[in-house]
């Protein structure tokens, strides 16, 4: 969609030099309304804890130091949480796309007895508030011995309806049913047809679904801030909420940890933006 | 959409669809349905953590309704909901509109950066906006005090200054990730239709209710419905740039069932808010869903 | 395009709400089977691996000391080794009542921080949780400060000692005070605030500040500790709101009146980056404060104002109270029913009971004795504070000490500070008067906190 942008949708605004010129304006504006306050935050991270809050306020940190990303790194378990977010948030992502996309093929490519009340139960899980589960998943869990990251970060999560729906919707649009049963006749299984034939297909859609995964569970807050007791156990959001709490507001300990944590969000993000980008309008618009 | 037609023989073949499905139900049933359950038994409890819920039938929706702090949680998630739908969401629009123009340069570079919000932590977000509406000492005010002498806003203090905050930091969060989806939509409208109003000698305004909004018609209703679920039961924002205040002012619900349970030890009150909330959301959005017919199979 | 819809979906939908109740009831009988867990044979010698958790690792320090130093004397019968656990104070309660649900993992000792305690009031949690030291502290109890127990005190059981009496004193930058032309000995604050209004036609300074940020307790603290001062209470003993009193609204008055008139600053929070710039800048040159503040707010936010700072005992009100109040505290509680309750009951008593103890005890952290007795001890009152040029601090506190307020601690706590921290910002801005301010923030409390039941 980057390259071969579609064709004029708006032709009205073709010629127009001064709209033109305010549209890249506006646009520009809005550019420095979404940058600036990441901008700043970096910046601040490399100040003096006193320097933090001077005024007037300086963008180039002067004198910049590396002593706030020390101290966070040496004074706090920042690698042991930075290792359970991203861990976590990985294993979640592996079987999510898994499930979503085996889930997605059976209600793209077969009939069967339910269907239509079993897609919309499943649909309708959408709109559930998980503020309704909060407290009994949370005793639930606590009950059963299961409060530890490597279960209760991963296994409650890893069957989003969002991500079946768009699977769902990708392999109704692209996968003809003609090489399903070219699969069938050489005598695959269903299963095997599955694995081989379909998922090799459904690159972009997994990109996509895969990303989206790992920013759900990677930036969730409330759940692990019930969940989790062990410090050493913490995911880095809530390593950061409670050190920003605990230091009473020392933003030259925080900052460096909030730029650490957004690297690796930024990072898949950049790299696979295109498939997230495409992938996600794939449902909502023909849906 | 076409579909299979279904042999007499594959028996395997009927049974695949539901294996291919059951891990999705397995957790949907032992993480959606079964806390749903247990939370209806704890609203009609009175239970402090610790030691045998007490039973107390409906005691718990009784104090809700008398509970001015639970009324106050409620108009200001439907504060949340409105901003969302009637800010975020056109906002997104109007920004796609932007970015769907023919011959845009550098379109990637700005989708990508109004995305950006979305991939960062909300506590990556909160401290980030601590940092610019510090009333003594943060950016904003700053910048305000540099260049008109007058910096002194209580951006996070004032009741409704603080609302506003919070619903400005919504709408960096969200609109990029909106934007997304209606820009697909913009782009899948058929210029066709826009060559015909164009024909017709409609205006800007006339050619964009007669044709774009139509044409996006699907796409908006998911956004809305999407929007409206987020909304109602937003917790991070509110939580983490103002903790709920000045006061109450910035609270919701989502915060007031994580606070009776999690600060005030009353576990079977915080049920039976979540229910509550539950409900409504639950209710409306099946509502919309039918009425904008979204999430059919086909 | 699937029209038929065969009858057994519906059943399986109905088999699959059955699950969902079922596990209601299962979640039911998990929840009474819990009701008691069955309580551990306890330890009675020898060693222990100790689950301690604090907020502050300085405690962990003390209490390790405090522990070889017992086991030197060679007094008590167990062995102690310090298993440290730290995390944020009101997480301590989280955590410790999370585990207590999962039924294991919980601490044998823990440190809770005074604004955090109160959720452990409400209903048994801290009957349940926690182990009485009404016998522990029996041989002392005329000695232990009943201000300090009070608030750790339900239905006539103490359940935590607390480490600190913290006495709040009013903080004042000398040099300042001599530049501007301040008394630095003015009896009561309205002489103060006069004095101040007139020395702010020339100098931008502020006698103290009060909190009007987003941590609900502190904008709470900044006025009840003057509130305490001045003989008034958040709370009776019984739990009931106290706020509603002439000297509530006597207090508030002055406050609103300083932040009005410019004499009183408004920061986010006493330890964070708006302070420190509100004392570094030179603006912010007094504050009512615990006596705690000194290494906790002074020291790390303005090391270089070393030797300009002072303490004295708070002006008073001229209608009434003392010249101190009390703000923090934190109680250290074994818990109840553990095989090593009895080896936690032990080590507090050996580090929190003893005057050899609360002597190091204000050597090594800055908290206050809770015993009287101690604040006689002559090595303290001689005591030369470097910071604060050279004086005799533990003079100031010996002086006023027997001023202290008692006070009590109720389930509510953290209800009334939501709701009273709204109306203290809306007074403080002037939206409200004091009264209406303190009225409605009462009626908010009643129709939030459910009399029908705890």
């Amino acid at each position: 969609m980057t390259a071969a942008t579609p064709p004029a949708n708006r032709p009205r605004r073709q010629g127009s030099i001064p709209g033109r010129i305010a549209l890249y304006a506006t646009l520009s504006v809005l550019l420095l309304v979404f940058i600036a306050p990441m901008i700043w935050a970096v910046s601040g991270s490399f100040k003096l804890r006193g320097d933090i809050f001077e005024y007037p306020p300086k963008l180039i940190p002067s004198p910049a130091t590396l002593d706030n990303f020390r101290n966070l790194l040496d004074g706090e378990p920042f690698w042991n949480w930075f290792f359970i977010s991203v861990t976590t948030a990985l294993i979640a992502t592996a079987i999510a796309v898994f499930v979503c996309a085996l889930a997605g093929f059976a209600f793209a490519k077969y009939r069967f007895a339910g269907k239509r009340l079993l897609f919309s139960v499943m649909f309708s899980s959408l709109s559930v508030p998980f503020a309704v589960i909060l407290v009994p998943l949370f005793v639930l869990i606590v009950k059963s011995g299961l409060s530890n990251p490597w279960f209760a970060l991963i296994v409650p999560w890893v069957a989003p309806a969002f991500g079946i729906f768009m699977m769902q919707q990708y392999i109704i649009q692209s996968i003809p049913d003609e090489i399903l049963e070219a699969a069938r006749i050489d005598g695959a299984t269903e299963f095997g047809i599955f694995l081989r034939v379909v998922l090799p297909l459904l690159r972009p859609p997994l990109g996509a679904l895969a990303v989206w995964q790992f920013l759900q569970s990677y930036n969730h807050f409330l759940w692990p801030l019930v969940l989790i007791s062990e410090t050493d156990n913490y995911t880095v959001p809530l390593g950061l909420n409670i050190l920003f709490k605990a230091e009473n507001r020392s933003f030259d300990l925080v900052l460096p940890g909030a730029v650490l944590a957004s690297v690796p969000t930024i990072l898949v993000f950049l790299l696979l933006r295109k498939q997230l980008l495409e992938g996600l309008s794939t449902g909502a618009v023909k849906g | 959409m076409t579909s299979l037609s279904a042999r007499p023989d594959g028996k395997r073949r009927q049974l695949a669809p539901y294996a291919f499905i059951a891990p999705f139900y397995i957790l949907y049933a032992l993480f959606m349905i079964v806390p749903i359950g247990a939370g209806i038994y704890l609203s009609m409890t009175d239970w402090v953590g610790l030691g045998t819920p007490e039973f107390v039938g409906l005691d718990n929706f009784a104090d809700l309704a008398r509970d001015t702090s639970f009324h106050k949680a409620l108009g200001n998630s439907l504060i949340y909901v409105l901003i969302s739908i009637f800010v975020v969401v056109p906002a997104a629009l109007l920004i796609a509109q932007a970015l769907n123009t023919k011959g845009l340069r550098a379109r990637d570079l700005f989708r990508v950066t109004f995305f950006i919000p979305m991939v960062l932590s909300p506590i990556v977000i909160a401290l980030v906006y601590s940092l610019l509406l510090d009333r003594d000492y943060g950016l904003l005010n700053s910048v305000l005090r540099a260049l008109f002498g007058a910096g002194n806003t209580n951006w996070l203090g004032d009741p409704t200054l603080a609302k506003v905050s919070v619903g400005f930091v919504m709408l960096w969060r969200w609109v990029g990730y909106l934007t997304i989806f209606f820009l697909a939509g913009l782009q899948a409208v058929p210029k066709e239709r826009y060559e015909a109003a164009q024909l017709d000698g409609a205006g800007m305004w006339r050619t964009f209710t007669a044709v774009t909004l139509p044409g996006i018609r699907p796409v908006t209703a998911f956004i809305v419905v999407t929007s409206f679920i987020g909304a109602a039961q937003i917790f991070d924002e509110p939580f983490l740039i103002t903790g709920g205040g000045p006061g109450e002012e910035t609270l919701s619900v989502a915060m007031f069932v994580y606070r009776a349970a999690f600060d005030r030890q009353q576990f079977g009150y915080a049920a039976a808010a979540g229910l509550v909330l539950f409900v409504i959301v639950f209710g409306i959005s099946q509502v919309l869903n039918r009425l904008l017919s979204i999430g059919r199979t086909s | 395009m699937i029209r038929r819809q065969p009858p057994d979906i519906s059943r399986r939908q109905l088999l699959r709400m059955g699950g969902g109740l079922g596990a209601a009831g299962l979640l039911g009988g998990a929840l009474s089977g819990c009701a008691r867990t069955a309580d551990a044979e306890p330890l009675t010698s020898g060693s222990v691996d100790l689950a301690f958790w604090t907020h502050d690792q300085a405690y962990v320090d003390f209490f390790q000391v405090a522990a070889d130093n017992a086991m030197a004397a060679g007094t008590g019968p167990f062995r102690w080794t310090l298993n440290d656990t730290r995390t944020g104070a009101t997480d301590i309660v989280t955590k410790t009542i999370a585990q207590a649900i999962a039924g294991r993992g919980t601490p044998d000792v823990a440190g809770l921080e005074i604004g955090a305690f109160p959720r452990l009031l409400r209903g048994d949690l801290a009957a349940e949780l926690l182990q009485p030291l009404n016998d522990a502290v029996a041989d002392v109890r005329d000695d232990l400060l009943p201000s300090r127990t009070a608030p750790f005190t339900k239905d006539d059981n103490l359940y935590a000692l607390d480490s600190d009496s913290p006495l709040v004193v009013y903080y004042y930058r000398e040099t300042e005070f001599d530049r501007v032309g301040l008394p630095t000995d003015l009896g009561t604050w309205d002489e103060l605030a006069e004095a101040a209004a007139a020395v702010r036609r020339q100098h931008d300074v502020c006698l103290g500040a009060v909190t009007v940020g987003s941590e609900l307790g502190q904008v709470v603290q900044g006025f009840d500790m003057l509130l305490m001062q001045r003989g008034g209470r958040l709370f009776n003993e019984d739990g009931t709101i106290a706020i509603e009193s002439p000297e509530a609204e006597e207090t508030l008055a002055f406050l609103v009146r300083g932040v009005q008139e410019g004499y009183v600053a408004t920061v986010s929070d006493y330890f964070g980056p708006s302070m420190q710039a509100a004392l570094k800048s030179g603006q912010l040159i007094g504050q009512w404060m615990a006596t705690w503040y000194k290494i906790y707010g002074l020291v790390p936010n303005v090391p270089e104002h070393e030797g300009e700072w002072r303490i004295r005992p708070l002006p008073a009100f001229p209608g009434g109270g003392g010249r101190t109040s009390f703000t923090g505290g934190t109680g250290f509680a074994a818990l109840r029913g553990k095989e090593n309750t009895l080896a936690g009951v032990e080590l507090i008593k050996a580090a929190y009971l003893t005057p050899e103890e609360q002597v190091r005890r204000y050597l090594d952290l800055g908290y206050l004795p809770t015993l009287r007795s101690v604040f006689e001890d002559p090595q303290l009152l001689g005591i030369e504070d470097q910071y604060c040029g050279g004086q005799r601090m533990f003079e100031v506190y010996r002086d006023v000490i027997d001023e202290a307020p008692v006070f009590y601690l109720s389930a509510d706590k953290p209800i009334l500070d939501t709701v009273l921290s709204g109306y203290l910002l809306r007074a403080y801005n002037g939206d409200l008067s004091p009264r209406e301010a303190l009225a409605r923030a009462a009626e908010d409390f009643r129709g939030q906190t459910r009399s029908s039941r705890s």
